[in-house]
């Protein structure tokens, strides 16, 4: 692992200039203008910030919540040396959701009105309550590694025996969160393309989610083992991956279900830009890992596993952006592009959080900790 | 003993038989009742009298202090607005058959203005989607938009089946823009194409005029019915789909996120017993060695740790 290390500072130097340019942009929009930064028009409000910085943003920081039930209410104990990386992966996630919520509205300093002026018949409302809570709860399941890192043993304590009360709070509230992202489709029946606009939305976007979720857990240890060291079992990734074919089969029957009963299907053997959208999403993102990962030998194959890790995350990327983009493009009479400036801002937040995440491995308790860290010792001694 | 066991029978029935009431009557609050509307301020606008003059969008720009939409042609610079949008809050356009259509049915193409604003939904989903409840329907029929309340999210602007909302696009604090129903252009047009009262009256009206001259109009009063009704009725010679006014059903558009909103509680409750009843069944009885199968996953750890060293 030693090997590796002269990368890491490269790879953060870059972040940072993408970060730097991000914030100038960011500053430039909340001055001049969302028309100014970005290529939103009337017939096309919602761009590349909502579809990627929110939508993806929240479904990639599903791992939180999956991984905390998985463990934590379900009982899989030998998973928790996932539960902080997903924890701390949500609750970055999420704040850079807000990150990005607050470019995109056009009053940022009235981000808090929904919280004193109701209208609970909005979806939009419940979304806006789910991010308040949730991000506060993945603060409070966040806190204990802080503790832990400063060796606060009674703070600590405390928030153990409180941890349970986070976990089924933070699973209910993720449970409408994801959903209701979903929801806030139904109302665009006259603008989202067939293909994607169903009744069905929340519910197929809370699955993908639960997919995703896992995915990214996947993803991130594999990845920060290829840049800081592996410090999982590939068996231990290779069983967590076991739930992802039961879970994409689910979504996979789900949405051929939706599909014939809207009847939809000669839409999709046509050769327009939403049909080979879909498809790429629908086969490389959900049927072929699915179907892979039904293999044990590509499940302990740590490539290969990191391959149907990054074709989920990839595939449920590209379904937010189907649904909020291109899934729009027909009904626009504009169209849509993302500008460069829209796409540096997206690019700094994503860069920012890496970097956050980068350090935060380095500095606090995250993937080696208390107890579980010594049962890893525990488990590799007989061999060693 | 009987007849307190019969009074409790009939207790129960009365309140099973209130409660299926209630959810009927909920089932039915979403096919909104159009008579609680018949006394909004409606406005129909007859596109067979309109001349297309647009004496109605100067006096909105006056009324609003809205600045003129400036294009240039050899030089000269006239006041073009194309479609609605920050600045303009009603436009009038133009829709011309296809002559060659036309011709083959042997007559002249047909032609017709079509004054576009807000709709002023009876059930607006502008309305129904703003989080905040900045855009709202008010007792008299406009619908408005509370500036101090907007967040601006947007979502009405996509949820807006008639694509009303406009947003200002080159403002560091923007506001949605619409018509905000003060009818300068109805007082403004000099033909009467455009007239105002409640909207009972002027749905009759309208019917009326498409009785009296068949022949005038296409036999459709636009705003009637069309997603729960609205007070903007457009009556017009050639069929309303032809002049970009969308087909909708008579369902309120609310209707369609309602139900999702209404089953989160149910959500709430059943996923939280799920979640307990999983927790009592894999923590209840927790055993002290409970460590899972260490021989294969912590041969496959010290492999791995040897691998990356």
């Amino acid at each position: 692992m030693n090997g590796k290390r002269p990368k890491v500072p490269v790879i953060r130097l870059a972040f940072s200039v993408l970060v730097v340019v991000g914030f100038a942009l960011a500053i430039y929009r909340l001055i001049w203008g969302l028309g100014a930064a970005t290529n939103l028009t009337d017939a096309f409000p919602w761009g590349l910030w909502i579809g990627f910085d929110v939508l993806c943003g929240v479904a990639l920081a599903a791992g939180g919540f999956v991984l905390a039930g998985t463990v934590h209410v379900f009982g899989l104990k030998k998973f928790e040396p996932f539960v902080r990386p997903a924890i701390v992966t949500a609750f970055l996630g999420y704040v850079l959701a807000i990150i990005g919520i607050m470019l995109d509205i056009g009053r940022p300093w009235a981000i808090w009105h929904p919280l004193v002026m109701w209208q609970p018949r909005s979806v939009m409302f419940e979304v806006a309550w789910c991010v308040v809570l949730y991000t506060t709860v993945l603060f409070l399941e966040f806190l204990p590694i802080v503790f832990e890192r400063f060796g606060w043993e009674k703070p600590l304590q405390l928030m153990k025996r409180l941890m349970i009360i986070f976990i089924f709070a933070g699973i209910i509230l993720s449970t409408m969160h994801q959903s209701s992202l979903g929801s806030l489709f139904v109302m665009m029946g006259h603008r989202l393309h067939p293909i994607w606009y169903t009744p069905l939305l929340p519910l197929l976007f809370l699955i993908s989610a639960v997919a995703v979720g896992i995915a990214m857990v996947i993803f991130e240890a594999m990845l920060s083992g290829l840049i800081f060291g592996h410090r999982h079992p590939a068996q231990l990734l290779g069983d967590l991956s076991k739930g992802l074919p039961p879970i994409l089969g689910v979504y996979i029957g789900l949405k051929l279900m939706d599909l014939s009963a809207r009847g939809v299907w000669p839409l999709l053997f046509t050769n327009t830009l939403e049909a080979w959208a879909f498809w790429i999403e629908f086969l490389l993102g959900a049927v072929l890992p699915g179907t892979l990962l039904l293999r044990a030998d590509v499940r302990n194959n740590r490539m290969k596993l990191f391959g149907c890790s990054i074709m989920v995350v990839m595939g449920v990327v590209l379904n937010r952006l189907n649904v909020a983009l291109i899934g729009m493009l027909a009904t626009s009479p504009t169209g849509y592009l993302p500008s460069w400036m829209e796409i540096l801002v997206s690019a700094g937040i994503v860069a920012g959080g890496l970097l956050v995440l980068s350090v935060m491995n380095q500095t606090l308790p995250i993937v080696e900790h208390g107890p579980s860290a010594r049962r890893l010792q525990q488990r590799a001694a007989p061999h060693a | 003993m009987k007849s307190l066991d019969r009074r409790k029978f009939l207790a129960a029935t009365a309140a099973a038989a209130g409660s299926a009431l209630a959810s009927g009557q909920k089932a039915e609050a979403r096919e909104v009742d159009a008579r609680q509307f018949d006394r909004t301020i409606a406005v129909i606008y007859d596109a067979t009298r309109c001349i297309g003059c647009r004496t109605c969008v100067a006096a909105c720009r006056k009324k609003n202090n809205l600045p003129p939409d400036e294009h240039e042609f050899e030089g000269v610079k006239f006041d073009v607005p194309e479609e609605l949008s920050a600045n303009n809050w009603t436009v009038l356009q133009v829709y011309r058959e296809d002559p060659k259509e036309a011709a083959l049915e042997g007559r002249e193409p047909k032609w017709s203005f079509l004054k576009r604003n807000c709709m002023h939904c009876n059930v607006p989903a502008c309305a129904s989607v703003c989080p905040v409840a900045a855009l709202y329907k008010t007792e008299e029929g406009p619908v408005l938009y509370d500036e101090t309340r907007c967040i601006g999210c947007r979502y009405c602007m996509l949820a807006c089946p008639f694509q009303v909302p406009r947003y200002e696009w080159l403002d560091w604090k923007p506001r949605v823009r619409k018509c905000d129903w003060n009818r300068a252009c109805v007082k403004a047009c000099p033909v009467g194409a455009l007239v105002e009262g409640p909207r009972k009256e002027m749905i009759e009206e309208a019917h009326r005029r498409i009785e009296a001259e068949p022949d005038r109009y296409v036999p459709h009063v636009y705003g009637e019915h069309e997603a729960g009704g609205t007070s903007y009725l457009i009556l017009a010679g050639v069929e309303h789909e032809k002049l970009d006014l969308p087909p909708l059903p008579p369902t309120v558009r609310s209707s369609i996120s309602d139900p999702i909103m209404e089953a989160l509680p149910g959500w709430i409750v059943g996923l939280g017993l799920a979640l307990g009843a999983a927790y009592k069944l894999t923590h209840g009885e927790e055993k002290p060695d409970g460590e899972g199968h260490p021989g294969a996953s912590s041969r496959e750890n010290s492999k791995a740790s040897e691998d990356e060293a």
